[in-house]
């Protein structure tokens, strides 16, 4: 961290308008402490995915995974839920040419495709609480409903924050210098995909090693 | 105030935002979230592809899933957060924090799964 | 967002009609108020923390002593702890953070002055929720480690430990917020000229430990809110019942808590790198070693939280991993002591006060260190483990180094804050007490464990031939709050009374000491050009200029804010719902034991209080962003 230099093709005069003007590193201080705020997601996302390793197979009583996963369902949402960060990239490209149709439609259709993947979360919460998996019935529920829990609470989070933009967008317009307003938000939301991205691995797509029914 | 410079650390500025450099275009966005589209339908299909289904085969199944997942989160963290072109102090803060918690919650849950198998 | 850098505003005047008072002080942004608020609080919780210590000593004068309940002994050593790293050294640290860091940077704030507010209130609304707990009558009393399945309900049916949890929720995330903020601080608001390299070491030690708060606080948010969980719906985190592991518990707080102690300890050893060097006229001996030392500690802090858990049966292999990386941190510690010593070695020294707890902090950390890489074998720590030879350990590393660090800080800095010295002669008869007397109380602790005496013990048996060793600790405790006294009347004299310091009273090297005591609002008339590692001294005896003669004509700074307040203030809601959640609970298991948690129904209360606190803290979160910052 000695040493962190870059070049840069920007004229003076444009660069002068720029968040990260007059900072030691020549970024913004706002992205750089999105990305420390990361680091840390990191480790917080970190801690609850080794619980739930931690715990796994290890559940004393059922209904275990292989009980109540369904496939198909979590395969889509999943997907949707990448697509979703293809629309966010697309909306902070608009954002940076200045296009206010296009930012409005990808901020809208970011934010629906988060509210989609919460209403599979919703179903696939309420089909394994009526296959009997509470948050106290054995370990795997517990660290289950937590894990994706704390993980859709901040997909909620991040839909939030989109509407919000758009709202902004919508009202009085997102001009490039602001930019960065949006691509945070969009850092977020790439965030929480790939946090998606392991749990649906580990948690979903890898066998449980419990006996299902 | 408004145009103080740092002399010793020379150039400035690339953050995002501006246009104009190594970036990538919408093409290149649809074609990468093709190819998420594409990883994922592998890693489902690993997941219940016949030749990895006898338990002999599960190491090969669960480094295969693995690898797929390390793959689409290389993908989305280097080109949709742009951190393979952007400024390489993201890349530390981000990074390190990473390999750290790998390391670290790693142990926890080997500890425990032996604590718990004992 | 957050305020953006100051630099990148249009020009502006300084606020015309600044808000006066106690309003002021309720809205301020500016980095010197807070970092002052920070340490006039944290002194109050010192104290506080201090008085459960006497009386902890108090009940152990003499065996069979009934002065308090066994009960009331194990709130008092929770608390004590509790009050100690969290509320009294940690924040102590965050005042000279605050108050110095940006000063020894050369900037003119820190990288979000309201987020700056917003740890704060966190941080004093944190203190005073779990500090509610003694006057509710049920101080938190499962140890400040909280080791389930003893944390969980079905052990601590009242709701002592909820406020424990939740305190250290808000407390956590006051940390974090912080932690993100000082490292853009560091890393981009650094004047011209200040490489990273040219950094005070103070500064490099800040930036390391807000790297341990960012990565090691969200495994602790984590572990918390599990057992939060188990506490109040009925989760099996931790419950061997439902095939949970007690275990884990454990190493999620280990894994925070072994980077936490580094937290403790980096910024007293970053203090005493600045003091050292400025009454010994000579340079940091190997600067550079200091800081990789200081980086490696944080990297290695990671890696050797399990040997806080010989005892629990990981196993030969872990033990002899973590035994291997525990004795080697020890070695970049090591090497910061002999950095010190050989800064003064040939130096011209000064005893002033704060040389003098500087150097003491040498001495009383050295033996805290090296009883600390006793316990890194575990064969050795198998014996020590519980006893009183830990609690010896521990306050020689947090009161032989951290506060005497901190209070070196205190003396070298009084001047900078207030314009004025503190009494030479009353801050050595301080220091003499507290040395004194912190080795009469802490040394004896020693014997004890190795006597076999158990920590944590409310009494002890005449038989047991500990009643000398007791004694003489005791009467060293108790003379500790007399060298504070001297302390506090000190301040209380010389903030007003005391000799004019001048800018740079004590000959410094950093920036701090180039502007006027205290320092004006916007701390730099003009942004300082750093032409090395100690700019001050280049000036004064070098033909180095720093440009400060100048002034800027516009000098932006960020209004006064009630947000940061309001938001703080939503997210202490919505934790402390918990804690009307634990007495609900409480109330029902007195009524009819035995019924499982989840079968106690949410009261209104409850959610009402937790909507509450979701609509204030959005309230203050979007009046927050679209608050103009002109």
């Amino acid at each position: 961290m000695t040493t962190m230099t870059e070049t840069s093709p920007a004229t003076a005069a444009a660069r002068a308008m720029l968040p990260e003007h007059g900072t030691s590193l020549g970024v913004p201080n706002l992205k750089l402490a999105f990305w420390t705020f990361l680091g840390s997601e990191c480790f917080f996302f970190g801690t609850l995915v080794a619980t739930y390793l931690s715990y796994r197979g290890k559940s004393l009583t059922g209904p275990y995974p292989a009980d109540v996963f369904n496939f198909a369902v979590t395969s889509i949402s999943s997907f949707v839920l990448l697509m979703s960060s293809y629309l966010m990239v697309l909306a902070l490209a608009a954002v940076q040419r200045g296009d206010r149709g296009k930012t409005l439609a990808w901020l809208f259709g970011t934010a629906l495709f988060g509210l989609i993947f919460l209403g599979f979360q919703a179903f696939e919460f309420t089909e394994f609480y009526a296959k009997g998996l509470t948050l106290q019935k054995n370990l795997f529920g517990t660290t289950f409903f937590v894990m994706t829990g704390f993980h859709g609470a901040h997909v909620a989070v991040g839909v939030l924050w989109l509407l919000s933009l758009f709202v902004v967008a919508w009202v009085k317009g997102i001009p490039r210098e602001k930019a960065l307003n949006v691509e945070v938000a969009g850092l977020y939301w790439h965030f929480v995909d790939i946090v998606w991205i392991v749990i649906f691995t580990v948690v979903y797509l890898i066998p449980d090693p419990s006996k299902g029914a | 105030m408004t145009d103080h410079r740092h002399g010793s650390e020379p150039g400035h500025g690339d953050s995002a935002g501006a246009a104009g450099h190594a970036h990538p275009t919408v093409k290149t966005y649809t074609g990468i979230a093709l190819l998420l589209f594409a990883i994922t339908a592998l890693e489902v299909w690993f997941s219940v592809a016949p030749f990895l289904q006898p338990p002999d085969r599960r190491p090969l199944m669960i480094f295969l899933l693995l690898a797929a997942a390390t793959i689409k989160f290389a993908i989305v963290v280097g080109w949709f957060m742009h951190l393979k072109f952007d400024a390489p102090v993201y890349r530390r803060l981000f990074v390190a924090p990473l390999v750290v918690t790998i390391l670290a919650e790693g142990v926890v849950v080997w500890l425990t799964q032996i604590h718990l198998r004992a | 967002m957050s305020a953006t850098p100051l630099t990148a505003h249009p020009a502006h005047a300084p606020p015309a009609a600044a808000p006066s008072g106690i309003w002021d002080w309720i809205t301020t942004v500016d980095h010197k108020k807070i970092g002052l608020m920070y340490g006039v609080t944290a002194y109050g919780f010192f104290l506080l923390g201090g008085i459960e210590a006497l009386v902890i000593r108090a009940q152990l004068v003499k065996p069979q002593s009934e002065l308090v309940s066994a009960q009331f002994f194990n709130a008092l050593f929770t608390m004590h702890a509790t009050t100690m790293v969290f509320l009294a050294v940690m924040p102590l640290s965050a005042a000279f953070f605050n108050y110095i860091v940006p000063l020894q940077i050369g900037a003119r704030d820190v990288a979000f002055p309201r987020l700056n507010a917003f740890s704060y209130w966190l941080f004093l609304l944190g203190g005073l929720l779990i500090n509610l707990s003694f006057l509710l009558g049920f101080p938190p009393d499962g140890g400040w480690f909280a080791y389930a399945s003893l944390s969980e309900r079905m052990y601590s049916h009242s709701p002592a430990m909820d406020y424990w949890v939740v305190g250290l929720l808000v407390l956590g995330t006051a940390s974090l917020a912080a932690g993100v903020n000082f490292i853009v601080t560091i890393l981009n608001m650094r004047a011209p000229g200040m490489t990273m390299m040219r950094m005070p070491v103070f500064v490099w030690m800040t930036l390391v430990v807000q790297f341990l708060v960012v990565l090691s606080f969200p495994i602790i948010t984590v572990g918390l809110i599990e057992l939060l969980l188990d506490r109040t719906v009925g989760t099996n985190f931790f419950l061997p019942l439902h095939g949970g592991d007690p275990l884990l518990w454990q190493h999620l707080f280990w894994l925070f808590g072994h980077p936490e102690v580094y937290i403790l300890i980096l910024p007293a050893m970053g203090m005493v790198s600045e003091v050292l060097p400025t009454f010994s006229r000579k340079p940091l001996f190997g600067a550079p070693f200091v800081v990789f030392s200081g980086i490696l500690i944080g990297f290695l802090g990671f890696g050797v939280w399990s040997h806080h858990m010989f005892t629990a049966g990981l196993g030969p292999v872990a033990d002899a991993a973590f035994s291997a990386t525990t004795m080697l941190i020890g070695v970049p510690t090591g090497v910061k002591i002999f950095n010190w010593i050989a800064t003064m070695w040939g130096g011209r020294l000064r005893f002033t006060t704060a040389m003098l707890f500087s150097v003491g902090f040498i001495a009383l950390f050295t033996i805290g260190g090296l009883s600390g890489i006793m316990h890194a074998s575990p064969p050795i720590d198998l014996h020590q483990q519980d006893s009183y030879f830990v609690v010896a350990h521990i306050h020689y590393v947090l009161f032989g180094g951290a506060i005497m660090g901190l209070f070196s800080g205190i003396y070298y800095w009084f001047p900078k804050v207030t314009g004025r010295l503190l009494d030479e002669g009353l801050g050595k008869v301080h220091f003499t007490l507290q040395f004194v007397a912190l080795n009469i109380a802490f040394f004896p602790m020693h014997f004890l464990g190795v006597d076999g005496m158990p920590r944590r013990v409310f009494t002890y048996d005449e038989a047991d031939g500990w009643h000398l060793w007791n004694l003489v600790s005791t009467v060293g405790a108790w003379m500790i709050p007399i060298g504070l006294l001297v302390f506090m009347y000190n301040v209380w004299w010389s903030a007003r009374r005391g000799p004019r310091a001048g800018d740079d009273p004590w000959d410094g090297a950093s920036l701090e000491w180039a502007i006027s005591s205290p320092p004006p609002v916007h701390n730099f008339d003009a942004i300082p050009n750093v032409p090395s590692d100690r700019p001050l001294w280049d000036q004064k005896y070098g033909d180095a200029t720093l440009g400060l003669d100048r002034r800027d004509p516009h000098i932006h700074l960020p209004p006064n804010s009630y947000r940061p307040l309001i938001a703080a203030a939503g997210v202490t809601t919505v934790f402390g719902a918990f804690l009307i959640r634990g007495h609900d609970i409480y109330r029902h298991l007195l009524d009819a034991p035995g019924s499982t948690i989840q079968s106690i129904p949410f009261s209104s209360l409850f959610l009402a209080t937790v909507a509450t606190g979701v609509i204030v803290l959005l309230y203050g979160l979007y009046t927050w962003f679209f608050e103009p910052v002109e």
